[in-house]
């Protein structure tokens, strides 16, 4: 399964992407279009699953430790 | 001289065309989401309310106070950062820790958290500096952090690479004789893809490798390995509808460490823009992961001499987490927030648990709300 998952997002990589000119790029500035939308509930959300899951990272680094791990 | 003037003519057209975008009342921010250019000024202030409960008991409550900023530092730069505050209150729930470092029969602790980054832009890549402390009864973590992006000509492809060095001094409330640390380096790759006009992806790859006390100082039979090495593979597809006037964002996450758990996780969120100062987001998490190769829900184990905990983070599980957020614009630069979530964790969720592990069902809640404002 993680094999096709890894496959299926290098297609969309390797084959969707079409040139895009500045003059192009209105919807994909939008706030609602950012990776990170809210990095205030960002950070608050992650605190909560990294401290009831034992998955992490991926996003960023040096977010920093806590007690909670 | 006619090859003059057509390329004027043309310089001149796109310029009109990127300055009636930036016109767009709340639609540009400055750069696509790949980054590369200082984002505009902005400050968020507000508080989050969480409680959880186990087994029909109410357990713990935590109150969080928090502050984040993106302001301009000198030249092309922007400095950010952000302040918590946990304040937690409660019993921590069954074979869990907590949100902060003390758990155990009743908890009453503190955690004072800051970051700051310091972001360069510089014509085709940044370089950025962070660091960060978080402080408890019982914990101190002190976290320095590099990264730099790196972008395409044409700005639809940016690469990012990080690392950070992190050390942690860990120590018990109710045991003096707990003196121990833990050193870990993490590092990131990244790539971040406008797709077409509509829509863009971001994958990254992050990996860290710890060394030192992991085990939880409030569980006298606790006994994990003392190193842990682990892998998360992050993507984020984001696709604008404007038939619908709405973004879909799709995050998978797959994760892998030294201790055998393998953890895979989905989130769907729809921003659902509503007239001119309204957006609604409905969103959708679940999550699963393997239980760690030490791990057992026998209490005490039968061997006290081997690797052991009965933690339930470190069980077969699953979780679905469901929320609803809500934005409103009270002028331009001026927004309030609230969101709610709630989340439901049990062994019966995993997808790919082997062993049934009698772990009690968990739930938890919490609501953020926020005050937005934003600089031109």
């Amino acid at each position: 399964m993680n094999k096709h998952v890894c496959i299926l997002i290098l297609l969309v990589l390797a084959t969707a992407c079409t040139p895009v000119k500045p003059w192009q790029k209105g919807n994909l500035a939008r706030r609602d279009m950012a990776i990170t939308t809210d990095p205030f509930e960002s950070n608050l959300r992650d605190h909560i699953f990294d401290s009831k899951e034992a998955a992490r990272g991926g996003r960023s680094v040096g977010g920093g430790g806590c007690g909670c791990n | 001289m006619k090859k003059k003037q057509l390329r004027r003519n043309e310089r001149n057209r796109v310029k009109a065309l990127l300055s009636a975008a930036l016109l767009i009342p709340g639609l540009y921010i400055g750069s696509v989401s790949a980054q590369t250019a200082p984002s505009s000024p902005e400050v968020r202030i507000g508080y989050m309310e969480y409680r959880d409960a186990q087994k029909s008991d109410d357990r713990m409550r935590v109150h969080t106070p928090h502050a984040w900023f993106r302001l301009p530092g000198f030249g092309k730069s922007e400095v950010e950062g952000s302040l918590t505050f946990d304040s937690m209150s409660g019993a921590s729930p069954y074979f869990l820790s907590t949100l902060s470092g003390a758990s155990g029969m009743g908890v009453d602790d503190q955690r004072k958290a800051g970051d700051l980054k310091y972001t360069h832009y510089l014509d085709s890549f940044s370089v950025g500096l962070g660091g960060a402390i978080s402080t408890e009864n019982d914990y101190l973590s002190k976290t320095i952090s590099g990264e730099s992006r790196i972008w395409s000509d044409d700005k639809n492809t940016t690469f990012t690479i990080a690392g950070s060095l992190t050390g942690d001094d860990i120590s018990s409330r109710i045991d003096a004789r707990v003196d121990e640390d833990r050193r870990t380096g993490s590092v990131l790759v990244g790539i971040t893809q406008v797709i077409d006009d509509k829509s863009l992806v971001q994958s990254n790859v992050s990996f860290s490798s710890g060394d030192g006390y992991y085990s939880d100082p409030y569980k006298p039979l606790d006994n994990r390995p003392r190193s842990r090495e682990e892998w998360a593979w992050l993507t984020q597809y984001r696709r604008f509808l404007s038939d619908y006037d709405a973004a879909l964002h799709l995050d998978y996450r797959l994760f892998a460490d030294s201790w055998d758990v393998m953890a895979h996780n989905v989130s769907v969120a729809w921003y659902q823009n509503i007239g001119e100062s309204w957006v609604i987001r409905p969103s959708i998490r679940y999550y699963t992961q393997s239980e760690a190769s030490f791990f057992d829900s026998e209490v005490p184990p039968v061997d006290r001499e081997k690797r052991f905990s009965a933690d339930q983070r470190l069980s077969d599980f699953g979780s679905v987490t469901a929320g609803i957020k809500l934005e409103y614009a009270m002028a331009k630069d001026l927004s309030v927030s609230v969101s709610a979530d709630v989340m439901h964790q049990r062994s019966g969720l995993a997808a790919f648990g082997h062993e049934a592990t009698d772990i009690k069902p968990f739930n938890a809640a919490f609501g953020i709300v926020q005050l937005i404002k934003r600089f031109p």
